[in-house]
């Protein structure tokens, strides 16, 4: 006889068991163990991308499951399990409780994983900014005069469009994170190819990603036609001086860098401090006093550790902070995170949960033993 | 300092003058609350000779002197300090690299000059290299020569107020007030360097063709150059509050000596620095006993904040007592009191006092605690020895409890016993816990830490205890149903309190985490370790209620917990990665490793030999 294809209520039966969470574990815990030591040999960004913010990892050939798939098959189980088939008893309160704890702080990551955006943002003290910047993301931004014409991210270089833009643009190199060699030491180095301003002294090599993605330094080679001053340019992150040329009598801005995004108030830095202890160059403590503008209204606020600030959906914490000779910038990371609140929530559901269960499995007597 | 250690090792000959006798020195104890800035804090200067000392020659004491005796020796009379053999050099590879005397470990600075300068090179290359791909004869050799320079330094403390033994020319003797001292000589030492300049000038670089006496000036000169260049780097004595108001920082008398015109106060203290010594120097005991009490008074009128009092007491009687070495020796006691309980004829009367003696050892170990909460003026669990000296009391106060509350011996001795092995795997995994150290910022904040660190490391006292009733329970033979059963309810309790306390303590990391760093969970090592624990229990519970986990696997699963938090707490640190890396040991892994295996052997015996005897019943 030809066997049946699982009906839905199979399929239901079996996300809603509680062996599924029995089975989710092994693979979980042998995620968590082979994702950790990878971060020995990986670094710890690479390593969460390949095997925590994923939904496959290749083992060779092999697609195995990542992160999202288990932790995605192990929420709808807790979530359809607490729905259709909790024992609503006195003596399981606890279980279904924590149950639910559970599930809100999976709902969470969720939540978190759609909507949170962490950036940062680099204020010199005296200075005020409306902006924050990607720590990994880099685009190479297009401007006519003062206005921004185009905007590419450099992840998709390769398929980067130039076709709306008046003049031509070829990249000729592109590299995540690259080592700057002086051009004429270069092996394919041939002075009568028109290189323009610092690509006339500096060339690109590709070195390995640095595990702190803010660190790299990202650059391209571009070849720029059809304007007055055609030849080979380069753009790279932190570059003191845009790619500036005219073309019909316009003048044009390329420049590459950390993706920007605009904040709806800004914030000036009046004084960052740094605590040691005493007699030592071990940092105790450190704060930004800073004043938060939105439109005609103003006030202070002191961010340290442990005491961010939050307004309008924005948490800037204290994070960093940058030394030189006469100069003193603060590093604020700033989140935007909608699913904030429910690891709070989950933890405090999830430990009444667990209290209660401990504690009437302390009460009952034999009944209890394994 | 290391990378100058040669030229500071040339100027020994430098050094101030001996001083008259050896013997009957005025006694160190009135010094010892004198307050010193040392590794972030304010402590009394007998820590600080404490911490050194240990430090140099992994010794309390050398010989006959005290610590606090040595470091005064060590400052005030250094020609006799350079004679006595304080160094220990154990690798017998660095001793021979640095041709030292065969059969002996002990150096003085004598000994060690000649080796000094001729690895000197090695180290310096060594520096440059990253600590992790130090070999264990490297990190040796670097720690001999780390150990050389923090002596000198020490010894050169005050090189700048005592009188130097060296010849001056008689025109600038008679233009200082007192004896030839470096601080004495800063008044004519710009007219000094300015007559040095003039001779080369004159007669070129070559001393040959210098007079007697021009021969003698320059060499004053080069000597003071030298002082300068040394004196400026000996920062390790900071005695001396600074000289402005509202300032932590403390400051060395070289710091004070090249500072003299900021501070009339600090200048004050200097001549009262110098006046003990000479009175150490002269055996007068009367002098030195009214000196070391009006410097100490003095001091706390010149500190910006007020120094400590009680927390010193508290420190000293901290480190006098050698609360770790008899907290462990007090659990050995009762480990074995309590596994003689167990069974035998004198059974019923320890069982009568092992629990009071439990109880007052658990006291006394919550005291050591506190004391340490008390001095460090921060919560108690900061470093990894600290979460070692917490998980442990909380294992041993989990076996009081159901001792008390179901007269359970066993769950008695597994507690302490649990406690005995954590207190003794301490000085492997932190052999400088009791330095009672300042934390970095990250983990010198707020509620959320405390409570976070707590309530994991509480977790942590659980799993251990828990594992080690289930190795009893599987151990135990046929005939002891009863008192199977009895360990497989308490360990399914334990294991529940265990989730409790982990899951919750790793949630709260995260809030921790997301007020920190503004996010719950970064995949960080430390994090990854903790959730481990987490879903290991909640694994082993799921195939318990499933009934998938029969309960002798259901215990040795529950052994296991062991392996786990021992590869959660201990072995994350080993990768030396991660958003918060602190707490990072090396060299551990083989050890840790071992315990792994070893475990894993024995679990294993102990569930197999379980089954057979299940079969044959």
């Amino acid at each position: 006889m030809e066997k049946q294809p699982p009906s839905a209520k199979k399929l239901l039966n079996t996300l809603v068991d509680a062996d599924m969470v029995f089975w989710i574990m092994p693979p979980l815990m042998i995620l968590l163990i082979t994702g950790t030591l990878a971060q020995r040999w990986l670094g710890l960004w690479p390593a969460i991308d390949q095997y925590f913010s994923t939904f496959i990892i290749w083992a060779g050939p092999v697609p195995l499951p990542g992160a999202y798939i288990l932790l995605g098959v192990l929420s709808i189980n807790l979530l359809l399990k607490f729905l259709f088939k909790s024992d609503w008893k006195w003596e399981k309160s606890g279980i279904a409780l924590t149950h639910l704890g559970a599930i809100v702080l999976l709902l969470g990551g969720l939540v978190t994983a759609m909507t949170a955006r962490e950036t940062y943002m680099l204020i010199p003290e005296g200075d005020s900014t409306p902006y924050t910047y990607s720590y990994s993301q880099r685009d190479l931004l297009v401007f006519q005069g003062d206005d921004l014409l185009a905007r590419y991210d450099f992840e998709d270089n390769k398929n980067w469009n130039f076709e709306k833009l008046p003049f031509g643009i070829d990249v000729q190199y592109a590299c995540a994170n690259c080592e700057i060699l002086r051009r004429a030491e270069t092996e394919n180095y041939d002075e009568t190819l028109p290189y323009q301003s610092m690509a006339q002294f500096m060339a690109f090599k590709e070195k390995p990603l640095d595990p702190q993605p803010e660190t790299n330094l990202t650059g391209v080679q571009l070849n720029i036609t059809g304007t007055s001053q055609d030849g080979i340019y380069m753009a790279f992150d932190g570059m003191p001086k845009p790619i500036e040329f005219e073309h019909d009598g316009q003048p044009y801005l390329i420049m590459l860098g950390k993706a920007q995004y605009p904040l709806p108030f800004e914030i000036e830095l009046q004084d960052f401090v740094e605590e040691r202890y005493g007699g030592t160059d071990m940092a105790k403590s450190y704060h930004s006093d800073v004043v938060v503008r939105d439109g005609d209204v103003e006030w202070p606020y002191r961010i340290e550790m442990n005491q961010p600030l939050t307004y309008r959906g924005y948490t800037f914490f204290q994070s960093s902070f940058e030394k030189g000779q006469g100069f003193e910038a603060t590093i604020l990371a700033v989140v935007e995170n909608k699913g904030r609140l429910f690891p709070y929530i989950g933890t405090a559901i999830m430990t009444l949960g667990l209290l209660l269960h401990c504690f009437i499995a302390l009460g009952r007597k034999r009944k209890a033993q394994p | 300092m290391i990378k100058m250690l040669h030229v500071f090792l040339l100027l020994c000959v430098l050094l101030p003058m001996n001083a008259h006798a050896q013997n009957d020195k005025p006694g160190s104890s009135v010094l010892q609350n004198i307050p010193v800035q040392h590794e972030g804090r304010l402590k009394p200067l007998d820590s600080f000779a404490q911490i050194h000392l240990e430090q140099l020659s992994s010794q309390t004491s050398i010989g006959e002197l005290s610590a606090m005796d040595w470091l005064a020796l060590t400052l005030f009379d250094p020609q006799n300090a350079a004679l006595i053999k304080v160094i220990r050099i154990e690798n017998e590879n660095v001793r021979h690299k640095m041709q030292l005397p065969d059969g002996q470990e002990f150096f003085n600075l004598e000994d060690l000059s000649k080796g000094v300068q001729q690895t000197q090179a090695d180290v310096i290359t060594l520096l440059e290299k990253p600590a992790n791909t130090l070999s264990e004869d490297e990190k040796a050799l670097i720690s001999a020569h780390e150990k050389a320079a923090t002596l000198i330094a020490l010894m050169r403390s005050f090189s700048g107020t005592l009188p130097l033994n060296i010849q001056l020319p008689e025109k600038y003797a008679a233009q200082i007030a007192g004896p030839p001292s470096f601080m004495n000589l800063m008044e004519i030492e710009e007219k000094l360097q300015e007559d040095v300049k003039a001779i080369v000038l004159q007669k070129g670089a070559n001393p040959a063709n210098f007079s007697p006496e021009e021969a003698a000036t320059a060499e004053t000169g080069y000597n003071l150059q030298t002082l300068r260049m040394a004196g400026q780097t000996n920062k390790l004595l900071r005695v001396i509050p600074a000289a402005e108001e509202n300032n932590e920082q403390w400051v060395s008398p070289w710091m004070a000596v090249l500072n003299r015109e900021d501070s009339q106060a600090a200048e004050f203290l200097l001549s009262m620095w110098s006046d003990l010594a000479q009175s150490y120097r002269d055996n007068d005991t009367e002098q030195w006993d009214i000196i070391a009490s009006e410097l100490l008074t003095e001091t706390k009128l010149q500190a910006a904040t007020t120094i400590p009092e009680k927390r010193f007491a508290i420190e000293r009687i901290y480190r006098t007592a050698k609360p770790y070495l008899w907290i462990t020796l007090l659990y050995t006691a009762i480990s074995i009191m309590a596994l003689f309980s167990l069974k035998g004829s004198i059974a019923p009367a320890l069982n009568k006092i092992s629990a009071p003696l439990t109880g007052a050892t658990i006291i006394a170990h919550a005291s050591v605690i506190a004391a340490r909460i008390y001095i460090l003026d921060r919560p108690p669990v900061g470093t990894l020895y600290e979460s070692i000296l917490f998980v442990s009391v909380i294992a041993a106060l989990a076996g009081l409890i159901m001792h008390i509350k179901k007269s359970n011996p066993l769950a008695l001795f597994a507690g302490t016993f649990s406690a005995l092995l954590l207190l003794l795997s301490a000085p492997f995994f932190e052999p400088d816990g009791d330095n009672l150290e300042v934390l970095v910022a990250v983990l010198n904040t707020g509620f959320w830490l405390t409570t976070h660190v707590l309530i994991i490391t509480a977790g942590y006292g659980l799993c251990v205890i828990a594992a080690v009733l289930a190795h009893a329970a599987l151990a135990l033979k046929p005939e002891q149903a009863a008192l199977r059963m009895t360990l497989q309810n308490n360990v399914y309790k334990l294991s529940l309190f265990a989730l409790l306390f982990t899951a919750v303590g790793t949630v709260l990391g995260g809030i921790w985490a997301d007020q920190s760093w503004g996010r719950f969970w970064g995949w960080d090592p430390k994090e990854n370790g903790a959730l481990l624990i987490v879903l290991w229990l909640i694994w082993v519970q799921h195939g318990r209620v499933s009934n998938r986990f029969k309960p002798p696997m259901f215990l040795a699963l529950i052994a296991c917990l062991n392996i786990v938090v021992a590869v959660s707490w201990f072995g994350v640190n080993l990768l030396n990665v991660g958003l918060h890396s602190y707490g990072f040991t090396s060299g551990m892994a083989e050890a840790l490793l071992t315990f792994c295996v070893l475990e894993t052997l024995l679990i294993s015996a102990l569930y197999w030999r379980h089954k057979k005897q299940q079969v044959a019943a």
